[in-house]
């Protein structure tokens, strides 16, 4: 084929040119898979979520939430509003009593949940979240010390069914940890109820001053998604001292920034590939001034325009797929080195490579190494043989 | 093919200097003849081979092949008679360095479809018929001056041209060799019944010409 031996031609110049677009690719997989990480895991918030009521205390709003408590009572009286699925409840707290502010990925969780309610709602949610076991299983009802872990926090706290995990001076034996589903459940540990109270009031004193014993941190409602915003007005309306947060807002503000995110690390990864691009423009146009002969001679005998257009655009998008071999390649051996060091750290990944990802860096490396081919491949096409034919 | 030039004139600027390359020139190359256009430098036979093989239009006058005026053409389509009706011969060969002698024969049927199983076979007999039936996988710096021309001459032959051009094809080669191309030329040209027209100063080609036509300032002057 006349477009690689062209290419190999000029050995060091070429192989730099594509070494310049390999490394906008392999910054666009590096990238683009952290991008997507983050994006399967926000899909499956999303999953998560849209089913998913909120309710609250009435008057606590914003920062204020995540410290209220409420009685049991609630859930009772939820569960006979229409459209209402299932009532979840449960205590949520932090893993590390000093968790960190900010910190990458999901922040790992404590969740009190009554078994037999938390086994009945999985039934209505989303199917690609719904939880299901790598190792154990659930604990039997009235168990008390019991643990089932997601599989990040699992791998982190390095443990596995059989052990002991120790949280807050109190010991849990782990007896099941849920499959990967790229979402909260990950970072989680599963406790019964009465120890997640346990815990709670260890961490807020006060809270063994309170008058109602059997409090809660969080309820939620289960509802068909399609319902889930009307649901949430009923509940309103015949609970008028609860507040129920329909998902939609939160889903928005978790779509949004998906969007966003993807964007900027996309876009920071493509200036790369494009800076790239331009060193096929310098190498193609020195190759066209060198080749200017042949391209006259190619001319003589017959050749037309489109004919010479076509071969340059052939050899540069050969370059650009080389280089995003090359590119997705190394980017590859990355993601699955980092990901391997990232999983026996954190328990979680870091990058993902999707397929669309893996596909869309390779065509887009063509497509970049064409687009820069068209100049010189049209200057070529555009030389006047007889001028040609007589250069030196 | 016999060819009609009537009337050909072509002006070159040169910054502000106009050059007249052909200045009314008017020459009937009969069918199958092996005609020789010699010339001191700058008399214009260099700018008339031009036109004949279509690489360039004139200003005045027209060139007809057989019955087709090929200076009313469009531009786009000239491409195409230089494809199909000329062959040409270069001094200095322009054989493509990264091809093989086969793969640069083939060369003028790269965009020909209908012959593109054929092409191999074609290019192979070709070369077989120049004499390079033991060369055709080498590269052009692995032949000689001699081998390099006749690899050309092949290339200008492949696809069977009515016409064939030459711009001093013995220039880049010793006495000896320019005999051997001029014969096989010759010979070529005997077996094929081609129209041959050569540019040079080669006074071996002269010899082997069936007409010698002598140019000055642009014009036929025998």
């Amino acid at each position: 084929m006349e477009a690689f031996r062209s290419i190999a031609r000029r050995r060091l110049r070429s192989a730099l040119t594509v070494l310049g677009i390999a490394i906008g690719v392999f910054a666009l997989v590096m990238m683009g898979g952290m991008a997507e990480n983050t994006n399967i895991i926000m899909a499956n918030i999303i999953r998560q979520l849209e089913t998913n009521i909120a309710v609250f205390p009435d008057g606590a709003g914003g920062a204020s939430r995540r410290g209220s408590v409420f009685p049991l009572s609630v859930a009772a009286k939820l569960e006979e509003v229409e459209g209402v699925r299932a009532v979840m409840h449960g205590i949520v707290l932090p893993f590390d009593e000093q968790a960190p502010v900010v910190g990458y990925g999901m922040p790992a969780q404590i969740i009190g949940t009554n078994i037999n309610q938390q086994i009945e709602a999985d039934k209505y949610i989303n199917p690609h979240v719904r939880l299901s076991f790598y190792r154990g299983d659930w604990w039997e009802e009235g168990s008390r010390g019991i643990a089932v872990m997601g599989i990040n926090l699992a791998t982190q706290q390095n443990v596995s069914v059989g052990d002991i995990i120790t949280n807050r001076g109190k010991q849990f034996a782990v007896v099941g940890i849920f499959n990967r589903v790229m979402g909260g459940p990950d970072n989680a540990m599963l406790i019964p109820l009465e120890d997640a109270r346990e815990l709670l009031v260890k961490t807020q004193p006060l809270l063994e001053f309170i008058e109602y014993k059997d409090f809660v941190t969080t309820i939620t409602a289960v509802a068909h998604k399609e319902e889930a915003h009307t649901v949430a007005s009923r509940i309103m309306e015949e609970l008028p001292h609860l507040q129920a947060v329909s998902p939609e807002r939160g889903i928005r503000n978790v779509e949004q920034s998906m969007v966003m995110f993807s964007l900027i690390v996309l876009a920071s990864a493509m200036i790369a590939l494009v800076v790239g691009g331009l060193s096929v423009i310098n190498t193609m146009l020195m190759s066209v001034t060198e080749r200017i002969r042949e391209i006259g001679l190619k001319k003589a005998i017959g050749f037309r325009d489109a004919d010479i257009l076509r071969e340059y655009l052939l050899e540069s998008s050969l370059m650009g797929f080389f280089a995003g071999c090359i590119g997705l390649g190394l980017g590859s051996l990355c993601i699955y080195g980092v990901n391997i060091i990232a999983t026996a750290e954190t328990g979680s990944t870091v990058f993902t490579l999707t397929t669309r990802l893996a596909l869309g860096s390779l065509v887009f490396a063509v497509f970049i190494a064409m687009l820069a081919g068209l100049y010189p491949a049209y200057r070529a096409a555009k030389i006047d043989p007889i001028l040609a034919l007589k250069s030196e | 093919m016999k060819i009609y030039i009537e009337n050909l004139k072509k002006i070159y600027k040169m910054g502000n200097i106009k050059v007249k390359a052909l200045n009314g020139v008017n020459l009937t190359v009969e069918d199958r003849s092996f005609l020789t256009i010699m010339g001191r430098s700058g008399s214009g036979k260099s700018t008339l081979l031009n036109m004949i093989g279509c690489l360039d239009q004139p200003d005045e006058g027209q060139i007809i092949f057989g019955d087709e005026n090929i200076t009313n053409l469009k531009k786009s389509e000239l491409p195409y008679i230089r494809r199909e009706k000329i062959g040409f011969i270069f001094q200095n060969y322009n054989l493509l360095p990264t091809l093989t002698a086969l793969e640069n024969v083939i060369l003028p049927l790269r965009y020909k479809k209908s012959l593109k199983q054929k092409a191999k076979t074609m290019a192979a007999d070709m070369l077989e018929k120049v004499g390079l039936k033991d060369r055709i996988n080498h590269l052009p710096r692995e032949l000689s001056g001699g081998e390099q021309q006749r690899v050309a001459i092949a290339r200008a032959l492949i696809n069977n041209p009515a016409v064939v051009l030459a711009d001093e094809p013995t220039g880049s080669v010793d006495t000896q060799t320019a005999r051997e191309i001029v014969n096989l030329m010759r010979e070529l040209h005997l077996k094929n019944q081609q129209t041959f027209i050569i540019v040079s100063h080669d006074p071996i080609i002269g010899e082997a010409s069936d007409l010698i036509v002598n140019m000055g300032d642009g014009r036929i002057l025998s």
